[in-house]
């Protein structure tokens, strides 16, 4: 927050911070994130394997012949490639939540400020959108184009973009409606000023959580074209195709399987749990209770 | 809420047709194919027309009921759709009886007993649920239910068991009821959870209003004024998000049929989509749109019934 809006929103933005903290469920999901974020980072330092590296080691057991979370069906080593897994659902995740939100904040601000015939055209299409089920525009995209790095992202925004455009212009809506905006208007405040300065700042607070919850959803969406084969393909090191691939070594190698699958449910809860937090925190009905 | 499903389904259309896809490359197996017979296939298929006549074309057969021919194997997509059909529509009847009994038990018990251990307990698991894909639970439901029983030899916690193949009435398993159980779950826990988190806030919303305490003060019993008066107007925000989520057990489906290998309309269209056979994704796609916003309008129509002050007319029936 910057100076001229001290005062009032510092002391919000402080309060946020603090009920956030004491939230001891999203803290633990804090916590679970960081150590997933720490193995995501060091991970190839420590390991002495790379990811799609063959040994010899056939489906041995963890802390076995030096693989601390032991090898896959082709020998590879799980730890290597869990946490090249966790850096690659994030950074989709990231890059995807960062171009919804942008399509979001234009598309829904633009829909929601002017209102008229640009508003309903565009929320007569995210009608339509929504109709579609998220699985099968992932399907038709990716059985057009394949399944390089940046389609699973294109595919990824495709079912995310509305959720955020629909939540961002119902926000710039409400704030519009203020009484501030209309004296703003009023006095003779260009429109450009009364959106970046007036109603951006307010319209911010449910931005947040989203980007919390589209991270989420991104990582889970991935995991899942990836699941089907639609998404990122071995030897890609997808927590996705890692369990996938695990599926026929249920009964006698549960660990191949539990490992990618405990990692993957960890990293989307955390940053549910941080949401969710969040979601509570930013609530300004919720301002001075704990 | 028609031209949804015709604006849907055109852009269904559209990203099949118009954007570059060679579904003959699908028949020859990759080969280069001579010039002329790529000319005659493509001719068979209508592929040579420009985008409006192939477009129009679609919409014809579509109004008598055709839905098109795979590119792969010739075989009607109506035929592919029926035998998928009969397995989906089973697998999403049994979801939505466990989801309701799920969703309604937990949302109502953890409203009435607010703060309680119960309440707690359900709280952890409706978010737990959220964050734990349906792929990764079809899994665990597997190996807990399936092969950890099996390698312990207890029998009678073992529902891994093949999908079964006779029914009466449509729905009812002659034998091995078994076999629906873990799938039926799996499919339903998603939106069970999320329900039940929305009728019990809903509830506690509803609890605050006057009528309730009038309720309560005027001596009725407290089953009564639960189920008569808080639950009936805790419903109408519940029913609200039902609509918007109908469309995601979609994909929840698919990911289900696939880890139970259930032959359903997911697992085909999954198959269909990485093969790129593209007749049998959208002819599949146009149906799956069109049963989400017919389940939709059914949602849309429930207002009223639940709640007389909304009249059907004064609703946009989207």
């Amino acid at each position: 927050m910057r100076g001229e809006n001290s005062g009032v929103s510092l002391s919000y933005w402080q309060d946020v911070r603090q009920r956030f903290f004491a939230n001891k469920i999203s803290i633990i999901g804090l916590l679970i994130l960081v150590i997933l974020v720490i193995l995501a980072i060091f991970g190839p330092i420590v390991s002495r394997y790379s990811s799609d590296e063959l040994t010899a080691d056939i489906l041995v057991g963890p802390f076995q012949n030096g693989h601390w979370l032991g090898t896959d069906d082709l020998g590879r080593d799980i730890f290597t490639r869990v946490t090249d897994g966790i850096r690659l659902s994030l950074t989709v995740a990231l890059i995807v939540t960062l171009i919804s939100v942008l399509v979001g904040v234009s598309l829904g601000g633009i829909a929601g400020y002017f209102g008229g015939w640009v508003d309903n055209l565009i929320s007569r299409f995210i009608d339509t959108w929504q109709v579609i089920p998220f699985v099968l525009i992932g399907f038709a995209v990716i059985s057009v184009f394949g399944s390089s790095f940046w389609i699973v992202v294109l595919a990824l925004v495709l079912t995310g973009w509305y959720s955020t455009t629909r939540l961002f212009r119902a926000s710039v809506m409400q704030v519009k409606s203020l009484d501030y905006v209309e004296a703003a208007r009023a006095s003779g405040v260009k429109t450009s000023r009364i959106i970046l300065r007036h109603i951006g700042p307010n319209a911010i607070p449910p931005i947040i959580v989203v980007l919390a919850f589209t991270i989420a959803g991104s990582i889970l969406s991935e995991s899942v074209y990836a699941f089907l084969g639609v998404g990122f393909r071995e030897p890609t090191p997808s927590l996705g195709v890692m369990i996938s691939g695990s599926r026929n070594y249920l009964t006698d190698k549960p660990f191949v399987f539990f490992i990618p699958g405990s990692v993957l449910v960890l990293l989307t809860l955390s940053i549910v749990l941080i949401g969710d937090g969040l979601r509570d925190a930013l609530d300004p009905k919720m301002r001075g209770s704990k | 809420m028609f031209l949804v499903v015709w604006a849907a389904t055109t852009l269904m259309f559209a990203l099949f047709f118009v954007i570059p896809g060679d579904p003959i490359s699908l028949k020859s197996g990759e080969k280069s194919i001579p010039p002329e017979i790529l000319k005659n296939i493509e001719a068979k298929y209508g592929l040579d027309q420009p985008v409006i006549v192939q477009y129009g074309r679609f919409w014809k057969n579509l109004f008598k009921g055709d839905l098109g021919y795979s590119y792969k194997n010739e075989q009607s997509v109506n035929v592919i759709l029926g035998d998928g059909l009969s397995t989906s529509a089973r697998l999403l009847f049994w979801a939505a009886v466990t989801q309701l009994l799920i969703a309604f038990t937990v949302g109502l018990v953890s409203a009435i007993r607010r703060g309680s251990l119960g309440d707690r307990i359900a709280t952890i698991f409706t978010v737990g649920v959220q964050g734990i894909p349906v792929f990764v639970s079809g899994l665990l439901a597997q190996y807990f239910f399936g092969v950890l029983p099996f390698q312990m030899n207890w029998d009678w916690l073992n529902f891994f068991k093949p999908w079964p193949t006779e029914w009466t009435f449509g729905v009812i398993p002659i034998e091995g009821w078994r076999g629906i159980v873990l799938p039926a779950i799996v499919v339903a826990l998603v939106d069970a959870a999320f329900i039940a988190r929305m009728l019990r806030s809903s509830l506690l919303e509803v609890l605050r209003a006057d009528y309730i305490r009038t309720a309560f003060a005027k001596g009725l019993s407290p089953r009564r004024v639960w189920l008569h008066h808080a639950l009936r107007n805790a419903l109408i925000p519940v029913v609200t998000v039902y609509g918007t989520s109908i469309i995601a057990i979609f994909g929840v489906a698919v990911q289900t049929e696939k880890v139970f290998s259930l032959p359903g309309m997911g697992s085909t269209i999954a198959d269909a989509a990485l093969l790129q056979d593209s007749p049998v994704v959208l002819g599949l796609a146009i149906v799956v749109i069109a049963f989400g916003a017919f389940i939709n309008l059914i949602v849309d129509l429930s207002y009223a019934l639940i709640d007389p002050r909304i009249k059907v007319e004064n609703r946009q029936v989207s």
